[in-house]
């Protein structure tokens, strides 16, 4: 378990899913989430998913939890490339309680933290959609910079938005001090 | 067979797959070409793949190669993912022999595979990524009206040091200027 000051990152529990399949279903979470439709997730296709990442030994995935070990949300790796120290991320609040009141942020320091200064690697990138401020302000807020905007990539709400591509290199990670920014949330 | 006046593309078949694997195994794969492990690849295993890739008969994907007027096949090109809900397209491109990198076979290629995916598949935007170190594609690309999107900044480790690694696209409406 990696504990920060309000929330830790642990591993995912199957009792995990029933909150996972309820933010899930939340529209403000898919809608800045997913490149597919937002068809509502269920419980057989949550255990999949749980059972896929037990097997997992490539990617690592951690549940979010609070203080009272309530699954709040969750983050993972993607595309983890060794040869290259390179990775994908994606991480999501899904509890509205603790959405925009820098949760995310800290859990995305302890995984930052976790990503570059226990597997050693050099670069973490992620995709975000351009309307997603929230999202925005917390990857900014961590260090990231945008690297190049991939144009209307998505089709959500009748028309075609933008998907930012931003990195953050351990380097950069390192300088600012390792948990320096959940102080601000 | 989509037909130009320098090569000709037509749908990729287990017969080719000797062929590929050939240009797979190059020296211009290993240095500007691949940006994961660098991995011989045998020719079994990838007509292995290519026949469970057919079986599974999926519409998000598809794949040709790129042979001159006399059939020797000189490269690749094909839709790795199509996203069709938000009309995207990851587009890969093979090469591989030196003997066809200049002379216009590699633009004239992706000018008949623009033209088909934009007018016939219904592609909105097509996007690729090209190492830093791959003047060959790169050129091609642009002329064909690609535009770079993404710099990954030292991204792909070659010979001790890191390369960028670009992501270009190009949308439909773009192509039809």
């Amino acid at each position: 378990m990696f504990i920060g000051e309000r929330i830790n990152l642990r591993a995912m529990k199957r009792e995990d899913i029933e909150y996972a399949v309820r933010y899930q279903s939340d529209l403000d979470v898919t809608n800045n989430y997913f490149m597919s439709l937002n068809l509502f997730p269920t419980s057989d296709m949550w255990d999949k998913w749980y059972e896929g990442i037990a097997e997992d030994d490539k990617g690592f995935s951690f549940a979010i939890e609070n203080k009272g070990g309530l699954y709040i949300g969750g983050c993972h790796t993607m595309w983890l490339n060794w040869k290259n120290r390179t990775t994908y991320i994606a991480i999501y609040i899904g509890h509205p309680d603790y959405r925009s009141k820098g949760y995310g942020t800290e859990a995305l320091t302890l995984f930052l933290d976790f990503l570059f200064n226990e597997l050693g690697l050099r670069k973490v990138k992620l995709n975000v959609f351009s309307f997603n401020s929230r999202a925005i302000r917390c990857y900014e807020k961590c260090g990231f910079s945008l690297d190049g905007i991939n144009r209307e990539e998505l089709f959500r709400g009748g028309r075609y938005h933008d998907n930012l591509a931003m990195s953050i290199t351990s380097e950069a990670f390192n300088e600012r001090g390792r948990c320096g920014c959940s102080k601000e949330a | 067979m989509f037909k130009g006046s320098l090569v000709n593309l037509r749908l990729q078949t287990l017969k080719d797959m000797d062929a590929l694997a050939e240009l797979m195994n190059s020296d211009m794969y290993f240095e500007s070409l691949t940006h994961d492990m660098p991995r011989f690849t045998y020719k079994e295993q990838l007509a292995k793949r290519f026949k469970d890739k057919m079986d599974k008969h999926k519409d998000n994907e598809l794949h040709l190669v790129i042979e001159t007027l006399e059939g020797k096949i000189i490269g690749a090109v094909g839709l790795e993912f199509i996203f069709w809900k938000n009309g995207l397209a990851f587009m890969y491109l093979l090469t591989g022999d030196p003997s066809f990198t200049s002379g216009g076979y590699l633009e004239e290629a992706i000018r008949l595979f623009l033209a088909f995916a934009f007018h016939e598949h219904n592609i909105r935007k097509l996007k690729t990524q090209v190492l830093a170190n791959d003047e060959v594609s790169l050129k091609a690309l642009m002329a064909n009206g690609f535009k770079t999107e993404v710099v990954h900044r030292a991204e792909v480790l070659k010979h001790g040091r890191y390369l960028d690694l670009l992501e270009l696209a190009i949308l439909r409406d773009e192509y039809v200027q």
